[in-house]
This record gives C-alpha cells, structure tokens and sequence, in this order.
C-alpha cells in the first residue's frame, strides 16, 4: 500500500544538509546521520529457551551474542547484546517496509518460544562518529573508558551521554567508526554536545554523509 | 620599569622575552617563566595585599599554592577573577591585577584603623557581637561582607567556555616534582597507562629552585629527559598546569587543566580550562612539601616570606627578595637557603636558630662561610610598616619558654623563616587515608590508604632527594605489576644528598611579652588568626580541634589553612599540655585550591543545560509560531499565538474551534509500554486498580496505578492489541518511573511471570484531532478505516491508513469532545500532521497546545497526575471508587484499607466556581471556609488547577477540598495575598457536557 517515502529523519530538523563534506579533510570529526534501517528489540531468556538460539540463527545466519557488550554481525543483519535477555537486531535495509518484515520473519521463526520481538525501527536515531579524534570527542560525553584497550571493534556499549541517560555505542572497526544510537527526541542535543566536546578538544568537525 | 632586584644571570626566566604588566595600576617589566609573585619580587615590590580583619599590610610569603597573602583580583569587567594566588599566576603580557581587601589603596587603606582597635576584634567577634536581634543578623551580614573584602565577582556572564571530560588510567601520578617523575617512568616503562599531573607551568617540582644532580647530571636535565620519554609514550598523558584537586572514593580523582590563563591573546575558540574526571586503578601522590612559617611577634610584615619562597625567587626566577635577609629556623633546611642568597650576593646579618645545638652538613657549611649563626635565639620582634626593616633576637631558656635581655638589632629588608616542613597530605586524606604524627618531623605524615593510593616523596615525609626518587620508582613498578603488567626496565634514579634533620618544634617563638601583648603572632595569614586568638578559645573550652577551627576561622578561606594548620594544632597541644598526636586533625576536603564554576558547569550550560526532546512534527510547531512549554525534558507547543494575540486569547480561540469544529493536538511525547506475554492480563491486573480480563483485542480502557502507599503514581488507556498483547500508555512525564516501576516489580517480585516490557515511546508519532467535525477530517483521509460510530465506537482502536500511511487509530478522548488519536511510525509523523493541516483547512482546523489541552481536559474533569496529584492524594480522594476492583489485588490495595484512607475529612477533588466569573483563581491557592482578616486562617484546601475558557463562559478551578465530594454547593474563599478575599462555590468537577454525549456521539 505504501507507494511514496513520507519518512523524515530524526536529524532532518536540524538541517545539517547543506554542511555535508566529501572526506574528513583537517577534521578531527566526522559526523553524520547514518541512513534508515530497521530495528528490532528482542527479549528472550536463553537458559529458559535453548531452542530460541537456533531458531534465531535459521531466520538470521547469525548468533545471538552471549559475550556481554558484544555484537555479531552478518551480511545484513547485526544482533547487539544490550543485556542478559534482550538485543538490538539491526537489519542494514532502508526500505520502510524491511521493519515489518523482518518482525514477521523472526516472530515466525520465534513462534515456539516465550519471547517479544519489537519494532523500534522508528524509535531510534544513529549518528556515526568517526575520524581520529573520535574517541577523544567521545570522552567528553561519556564517563567509560574509550581507549582501545577498553572499547575495540566488535563490541557494544550502553552509557550516559551527556545529561541524555541511555545511548547505544557500536564499534565497528579501528577507523574509528562509531554508531550511537540515541532515542528518536534525542539525536540533537547529542549532536550540538558532540559538537561542543570537538571545541573542548580543540579539533573541528566535518558533516558527512551517512 | 627597572627590575632593581633582578639577579643578573641564572634562573629560568627568559630575559629576551620581557613582559609589560600593572599593578595596582601601576607598570612594570618582569621576563617570561616569571610568576606575577616573582616579577613583583624582581621590581621590588613586597606589599601586595591588605589583611583580612585588621587591614595590615601584607607582603608574598610563599611561592606556591599555599598562599595566604598575596591575593589579587586578575583582569577587569567580565574576565575578573577573584582571590588568584599571586604565586600560582603566570606572568603574560598585558596581565592587570590588583590587591584586594583595600580601600581605597593598598599603600592607604582606611580600614587599616581596625588594627589600632584590635582588642576589639577578638575569636568569635562577630559571634558575640552581633547576636542580637537574631533578625538582623542578614544586615550585619552584608556590612561585614562589605568590611572584610576579597575578590569581587564578576557580574557579567562568563564570556570563556570550559572543558570536561572523562579520563581512565592505570596509574595516576599527582605532582611532577622528582618522586612523580620517577614513578611516572617506572609505570610507563611497564607499557601501563599513566597520567601525570602537575600544577605548574614546567614539571620538575623542588628541582627548579635547588641545584641537584640525578644520575650524575643537573636535576634540570633528568627533569627535561624524563619528560621527553613521558611524551614520547603514546600510553602516556603529560600534563602541565593541572592541579589534582579533588580525591573522591573509587579513586575516582578530578584535575583541573589550565588552558589559557597564561596567555596574553587568548585564542577565542580554546577552552580556558578543561576539567577533568578521571576513574584511576591506582594513584601516586607526590604532591612534595609545605614549609611552615614561624609564629612569632609580628611576624606578618611584607618582606618576611618562608625560607623556601626566597630560594625559589633567588634560584628560580632570579629575584632577589631583598639586600639583607635575616634567616629564622628551627631546622636545618635554612642553612642552605641562607647560603645560596649569601653566594647570589645577599647579604646575611644573621642566622637565628630557635636549636640551640644546631649540627647538620648545612649548618657546617654555613659556619664555614662565616655566616652569623645564633643559635638558641629566638626572635623577639620586627620593625617597619609597609616593608620589614628589621628584628630583634636574644638567647632563650633552655625549655625554650623565654627570652633572656632585651636582644640585638638586625637591621634587613627582608627574613626567610622556617618552621619546619608539612607534607602535602591533602590529597590522601581526601581519598580517607589515615595520619600520623611524626615527632621527629613534627609533622602529619601518611599512615595507610583506604583507596588504590600510595603517597611518594616529600608528600610521605620523604625529604631525601634520592629516597625519594626511590620511593617513587618503586611505587611505580609496584602499581603497574599489581595491574599485571611486567617490569619494564630502568633502575630507580640515583642522588645524594637532601638529607633533613629534624627540628626544634617551638610553636611560638617566645619574646620579651607574653602572648596577646606587644604585637601580634599570626598564625594564620589569611583569616588573620593569632596565637591570642586560639588561647582565647582554648579558655573557652572550644577542646576539639573542629570547634577550636571554625571559632577563630583558622585553616579557612581559599587557602584552607596550608601554612597555619599545623602551627594551630602546636599551639593548642602546648596550651592544654596534650600531645598533638591526641587532638586529631580537621577534616581535609576537596578542592585543594579554588576551582572556578564556570569549570563544574562545563558545557552543561545555556542550549546544552539539559536535553531537548522533540517530537518529529517540532519543526512544523516552530514554523506555526508556537510558544513551547517544557514537559519533562519535551518541548511541547504550549500555545500558537496569533499575530498581536495574547496567551489568553489565543487559548480561547483555540479552545472555542476545537469545540465548534476541530483541533490538532501533537501527543507524540506520551509514553509508551509494549506488553507481551502469556502472562500480560494478568500483570496489567495487578498493576492497575481495576480489573483487565474482559477486555478484548480492538477495546481500550483507563487506568489507574498506584504506589504501594496506595497514592496515584499515573494514568492513561491501555489498549489489547492481541491475545497476550497490550500497549500502554502513560503520561508524558510519568515514561520512565512507570517502565522502572514495572520492570521493578516484574524482575524482584514476580520473576515468575511471563510477560515482556519494551518501551515504545518514540516509535508512534500521535495526532489527536478532536472536535465535531473530527470524524468528517478523518474520513477525507483514509479508505479502509471504517469510521461509522456505531462500528468504530468509544473506547475501541483500528488499524488502517490515514494520508497513506499505515496508522493505529484510537477512539479515545481527553478532550471530551469527539476524537481520534492518530498513530503513524514516528519517521512519518511529520507528513501525517501537515496532510490532517491540509485537509482540515476548509474545517479551519486549529492546532492546540497544552494549555488549550489542559482547559478542555479540565473542563471535563479529568485530572492530571502531577497537577490534581502530589503523591498524597489516592483514588477514592479523586473520587474514582468504580476503578477500585473489589474482586483482585493490586499495588496499592491494601494500602486503601488504612482507617485514616477512608476518613471523609481527606481532601476531596472538587470543582470550584469563583463568584465573580471574571476571576482566574491562582493555581496552589489556599482555599478557607472562613476567611479572616489576616492569617492564620484555616485552610480546607487548595486550587489545583483554574482557567477561564468559551464553553464553560466564565472562570473554573479544580481544587482538593477537606471532604469535598460532601460540600457541592457550599462557599469557600480565597484570600489573595493583597488582602481581598474571593468568594467561591463548591461544584462537580465536570463543568461540561456531563453525560459524554459529545465525546461517544
């Protein structure tokens, strides 16, 4: 029924769009509004539900993460740990329908077991950070420890930000490359902070394309 | 502009860099590397600061952080700073600053006539002087503020930013004088994280001001390779001008980094501080040394400074303190000091040695040079106003009690006295670790950690350069291998020399009067305490050390008693004959030095203060010209005012189309719980007070949730959206307390339940339309939403399209009128309000803000948590007795079976029509029955909410009444704090369309 795309971004309203640079360049940041995806939230109990991990990997080709602070990651597919029984299923797939059916996907797939599967593909926004300052930037707004002995690739972190109490953090490789995930009504005060903690740093920052 | 006390060579100072600076208004030339202490001292300028209390002249007594004096208020207009320590300023160019506790000068002060008057000012002065009227004591306040001086803040807002951040290490080094470094290089050559901090400008610590050699080569050198290896570690950050200032528990530490107050153009877009937090694993003081001054007669005039501070002048910076300088010790650490001011050319009248048999290799060298050594004496007073011209000495008994004769004359220009050294145990002390008190050192020294802490250096009473640069490598290694990391390699550096021998701890230096006679014995500077002072309140019985502190102000004020805390706890162990070890020590808090607020605050100020929430249709609200109102963290439209509208008349005009045709409403920020489980009815049965079983997928229903004291803690509607499936909704400001409140009790007490939580807030975006021609908007919109009443009825939810979009759609109402809630995925919210805006044109639709909300809800007498609620007020209060289940538990229930529950005087929710219709109650006004002409009056209640709006055509309140639901029909007043008293009606709360017609038509 859907024909036309009525989406706008959470960081539309900000108007970024006209700033947006082809490389970092002299920045020590780079900062973007990463396209849509769909987003599931994902609550089971594993020990209570064993059969759920297979299940899960037949609809996804991927494993639950049981690693805390961990995520997994396949072609399109990624399954963030957010905590002992629930998960972030991020599915690299812009079209609006690709949220509801990968919800019918996995409920079909889940059908045998006590679980949730929510869509939240809308509640979310992402902003990447990257660039070589990042990590610097970044421990402005969040009191955990960003050194790479700390936070590498392949892991996922859930923190305060700012005065904002729950953001997501995903590294994805040594660039830096990072994911936040923030609550739809948020992504602009943790992008203006960003941008303040770059000042802090003494570094600039380059508006990228997501 | 000569700089007649300028050594002519040696120092760090830069003498191809001159630097133009004012004081006191006046010009003078220092060199960079100068402090503003320094370059003062090199112009020759010793009175820098009128006192506290009695307004004497003060002169630079340290060279370091634990300045008492030399106080100035840096800059002008919005940049000033107060109460910067003279000898911590960095000197740049075009820097200004002033004295501060003078008026109208340093030189003449008219409030120099207090000391004339001293006697007058005893401890606890003002205490005793200005307790009665107890009412007038903000009055006496405010003079006495304006009397007693320091700094002035700036009254404009800060023009410079500030930094913070947050910072992980394995191992913290506080202070980069000869221990830290030692430790910073053991743990870095580990390949462990290290930071090392140190408040000055250059690390090196003691090694600036004394001619050492490490490893066979200048100490200046060892200094300046060791900081090139630190840099050259890319686990390392070296940071100059941080002054760790705080140790808080889970060695978690906080530094303060100074960015650009030593630069003359500061660069706009720099920080001017950065603060730092810093979670540690383990942390290494080597925070060195205090010296302490002497109490003695008079021992406050300018040109008298600690034996050190002169050191550091005449080695450091190349200053000269004076021509002729007496010395005044009781230990062995002045000999050197006294020779290396001979060597530069100072002239030594004499050595006065409270010891009276001095050994040491100091004090033989100083024997050799021929320098006038007394030893045994004490000095029993000093000459000169605005500048020490010179003191008297005599031999003392042998207890050390009295002087023999009236004493010799020294003439000087300036002293060096030594009372010993204190280790700086702040930051240990902050992190809870213990003391000790040495004899031999007559100090405070470190005696066990209760944090990952070990203290290093002269900061553990260490004073032997090469002890203590082991000390430091050995703690470096040791807390880089308790992390697991394997040693590195390098030995622990090598020096001789820096032995200490201890003193002769005299707390107050006798002379030919007794204490509190014949001049003044200062025992701390800054708050102009004497020792007169504290055998007063030792009269007093003020025993403990806390009582005996905060009576006669010592060890207060910006410099927390550096120089005078340990003098004070001499004094009183001598007067009450009680050992020091056994009257304890005052509490050591942080911050070590002052910290400014703009540094706390950091970028959490002005936009960045808080987060803002918006909904996705905000832009379109900003576009409309909406006034916001924050809800929680939300910006939500408060009202949209009309070009030359008041806030009154745009909420009529709002209020009078929704009910004459339709208005728009964004409720997007309400919250939003998905519920999925097996066990979901039977969770929303215990939660809610009414019952959940009969409700079919497709209905909805209100509830209400109560907090185990049987309070209302939210509302809202919760819908079944399947079998085992439900969606609730809270308000807006409630989300996060109820999710919490939910998950709480689904996770510690009833784990057993199969039900799944996941908040769904932000995934909707929500427009309410409401009104009479709601219905008609709605069906130009969708194809397959079926909107005839008798098939889309009250209290029910479809899903189908609106505008295109996929859309749940609730019929349900806070407006009272006929409406429809409009959920979209919220990546669409804007594009469905602009296409109901478009198709609701030819209805003049009217998008309403909360206030308009608020009116119509009211109106209706429908309550709002947190505005009809206050956490006292329970169901049956609200009159909602039909929601309380009889046949279920739930949270709360039995709390409702207290008596004092049920007792019909509670106050009751009411309507309330004042008798003038044009009269707006206030919201929280107190409400009596019978009014008097001035209070106290008996208050039954208050107003909880008041408007004025079309449909109800005059003013209405809804109010909480002492056994309210009896009294409809009955008068109340409100007394208006301007005298009048407003007469009111009890009413039902419901002021419109009492039987819902509109609402379910």
């Amino acid at each position: 029924m859907v024909e036309i795309d009525h989406r706008q971004s959470p960081l539309a309203q900000l108007g970024m769009g006209g700033r947006i640079q082809e490389t970092l360049g002299e920045a020590g940041i780079g900062l973007s509004e990463r396209g849509f995806r769909a987003i599931l939230d994902l609550r089971v109990q594993l020990e209570h539900e064993p059969g759920a991990r297979a299940s899960f990997k037949a609809a996804t080709g991927i494993d639950l993460p049981e690693t805390p602070n961990t995520f997994t990651a396949g072609e399109q597919v990624e399954a963030l740990w957010l905590g002992p029984n629930e998960w972030q299923i991020v599915v690299h797939d812009s079209r609006e329908e690709a949220g509801g059916e990968w919800i019918a996907r996995l409920r079909e797939a889940m059908a045998d077991h006590f679980c949730a599967i929510v869509n939240v593909s809308h509640a979310q926004a992402i902003i990447g950070l990257t660039g070589p300052m990042a990590r610097e930037v970044l421990e402005r707004a969040v009191p955990l420890d960003m050194h790479p002995r700390s936070f590498a690739p392949g892991q996922v972190k859930q923190t305060l930000f700012g005065k904002h109490t729950g953001i997501t953090l995903q590294l994805r490789d040594e660039t830096p490359d990072f994911d936040i995930y923030t609550r739809r009504s948020f992504p602009e005060y943790v992008w203006r902070y960003l941008e303040d903690c770059a000042r802090g740093a003494c570094t600039t920052v380059a508006v990228l394309d997501g | 502009m000569a700089q007649d006390y300028r050594l002519s060579s040696g120092g760090r100072i830069d003498r191809s860099r001159p630097i133009d600076f004012t004081f006191n208004a006046r010009s003078y030339r220092g060199y960079a590397g100068d402090t503003l202490a320094s370059a003062l001292i090199a112009n020759g300028v010793h009175l820098v600061a009128r006192s506290f209390k009695y307004h004497r002249p003060r002169g630079i007594l340290s060279a370091g952080a634990e300045e008492p004096n030399a106080l100035v208020q840096l800059y002008d207009g919005a940049r000033t700073v107060p109460n910067v320590r003279a000898t911590q300023q960095e000197l740049h160019e075009g820097l200004t600053a002033n004295a501060v506790n003078c008026y109208p000068s340093v030189e003449f002060d008219v409030s120099a006539a207090n000391q004339l008057v001293g006697k007058l000012f005893p401890a606890g002065f003002y205490y005793k002087t200005f307790m009665k009227p107890a009412a007038l004591w903000p009055t006496y306040e405010r003079i006495i503020r304006n009397a007693a001086g320091m700094g002035m803040a700036p009254e404009e807002p800060d023009p410079d930013v500030y930094d913070k951040r947050h910072a992980h290490t394995d191992v913290l080094v506080a202070g980069g004088g000869p221990s830290g470094l030692a430790a910073a290089l053991a743990a870095a050559r580990t390949g462990a994280r290290v930071i090392i901090a140190d408040e000055q400008a250059e690390m090196g610590g003691s090694l600036l001001a004394r001619t050492e050699t490490i490893d066979g080569r200048p100490g200046t050198e060892w200094v300046a390779e060791a900081i090139r290896e630190l840099r050259a570690n890319e686990h390392v950050r070296v940071l100059p001008r941080t002054i760790v200032f705080g140790y808080y528990d889970h060695d978690y530490v906080n530094l303060l980094e100074n960015l650009t107050d030593h630069l003359a153009n500061k660069p706009a877009d720099m920080p001017r501080q950065r603060m730092w937090k810093v979670r540690c694993k383990r942390v290494i003081v080597a925070a060195g040394a205090i010296e302490r001054p002497l109490v003695f007669r008079d021992n406050d005039r300018p040109g008298i400074m600690l034996a050190s501070a002169a050191q550091s002048y005449v080695n450091r910076w190349a200053a000269k303190p004076g021509q002729r300088g007496v010395v005044v010790t009781n230990n062995e650490g002045a000999y050197r000091v006294a020779l290396e001011m001979h060597q530069a050319g100072i002239e030594i009248p004499a050595i006065i040695d409270l010891r009276s048999d001095a050994q040491g290799p100091w004090t033989a060298k100083a024997r050799e040079a021929g320098l006038n050594i007394l030893n045994g004496y004490s000095i029993t007073g000093t000459r000169g106003a605005k500048r020490v011209k010179g003191v008297t000495a005599a031999p003392m008994s042998a207890d050390g009690e009295s002087v023999r004769g009236g004493g010799d004359r020294f003439d000087c220009d300036f002293v060096a006295m030594s009372g010993g050294w204190n280790p700086t145990i702040h930051l240990h002390s902050q992190a809870k670790g213990k003391l000790r008190f040495d004899r031999d050192l007559g100090a405070f020294v470190p005696d066990g950690a209760r944090q990952n802490n070990v203290v290093v250096g002269a900061a553990n009473g260490t004073f032997a350069l090469g002890a203590g640069l082991r000390e430091g490598h050995d703690a470096g290694v040791a807390a880089a291998e308790a992390l697991g990391f394997t040693r590195g390699g390098g030995a622990a550096p090598q020096a001789d020399g820096g032995d200490y021998r201890p003193g002769r701890w005299i707390w107050i230096a006798p002379s030919d009067k007794p204490v509190g006679y014949g001049g003044k014995r200062f025992v701390d500077f800054q708050n102009d305490v004497t020792a007169a002072d504290i055998h007063l309140a030792q009269r007093e019985n003020y025993a403990s050390v806390e009582h005996t502190k905060r009576y006669t102000t010592t060890g207060m004020g910006t410099d927390q008693g550096k120089t005078s805390n340990v003098n004070a706890l001499g004094i009183i162990a001598q007067y009450r004959n009680q050992p020091i070890e056994d009257l304890g020590y005052t509490t050591y808090r942080p911050p070590y030095t002052p910290v400014t607020f703009g540094a706390w605050a950091g970028r959490d100020i002005g936009d960045l203060f808080d987060p803002e929430r918006k909904t996705p249709m905000h832009s379109w609200h900003v576009r409309a010209g909406a006034e916001f109102e924050n809800v929680g963290m939300w910006k939500r439209p408060w009202y949209y005012p009309e070009a030359g509208e008041s806030m009154r008349d745009a909420v009529w005009r709002e209020c009078r189309n929704t009910r004459e045709s339709v208005g728009i409403l964004d409720a997007t920020t309400l919250g939003r719980i998905d519920i999925k489980g097996p066990d979901a009815v039977e969770f929303l049965n215990r939660v809610y007070t009414n019952g959940w079983k009969t409700l079919k997928p497709g209905h909805c229903r209100y509830g209400v949730m109560l907090k185990e004291d049987g309070m209302v803690l939210d509302d809202g509607v919760t819908a079944c959206l399947n079998e085992n499936h439900y969606l609730m909704h809270t308000t807006t400001g409630g989300a996060a307390a109820v999710m919490a409140h939910l998950e709480d009790y689904l996770q510690t007490e009833w784990p057993d339940m199969r039900v799944w939580l996941t908040s769904v807030t932000e995934q909707y975006a929500t427009a309410a339309i409401a009104g009479p021609n709601a219905r008609r908007l709605l069906a130009e919109l969708t194809d397959d939403i079926d909107l005839d009443p008798e098939n889309f009825r009250f209290m029910t939810f479809t899903e189908g399209h609106v505008a295109g979009l996929w859309a749940r759609v609730f019929r349900i109402s806070f407006s009272g009128d006929l409406s429809f809630e409009i959920n979209v995925a919220a990546h669409n919210g804007l594009y469905l309000w602009e296409a109901l805006m478009n198709a609701g044109e030819k209805y003049n639709i009217t998008p309403y803000g909360t206030e308009t909300m608020h009116v119509l809800r009211a109106e209706k007498g429908f309550i709002i948590v947190g505005q009809e609620t206050d956490g006292t007020v329970t169901p049956i209060d609200l009159g909602m007795h039909k929601l309380l289940s009889s046949k279920k538990d739930f949270i709360g229930k039995r709390s409702l079976e207290r008596p004092d529950m049920k007792d019909p005087q509670r106050k009751q929710f009411v309507g309330i029509l004042p008798d003038d219709p044009n009269e707006v109650l206030d919201e929280g006004e107190q409400l009596v029955e019978t009014p008097k002409p001035e209070p106290p009056m008996e208050m039954v209640g208050n107003v909880t909410s008041s408007y004025t709006s079309p449909s109800v055509g005059r003013a209405f309140a809804l109010a909480l009444i002492n056994g309210g639901q009896r009294k409809h029909g009955q008068k109340v007043y409100a007394p208006k704090a301007d005298g009048r008293v407003v007469p009111c009606t009890v009413t039902s709360p419901v002021f419109f369309d009492p039987e819902g017609e509109r609402l379910r038509g």
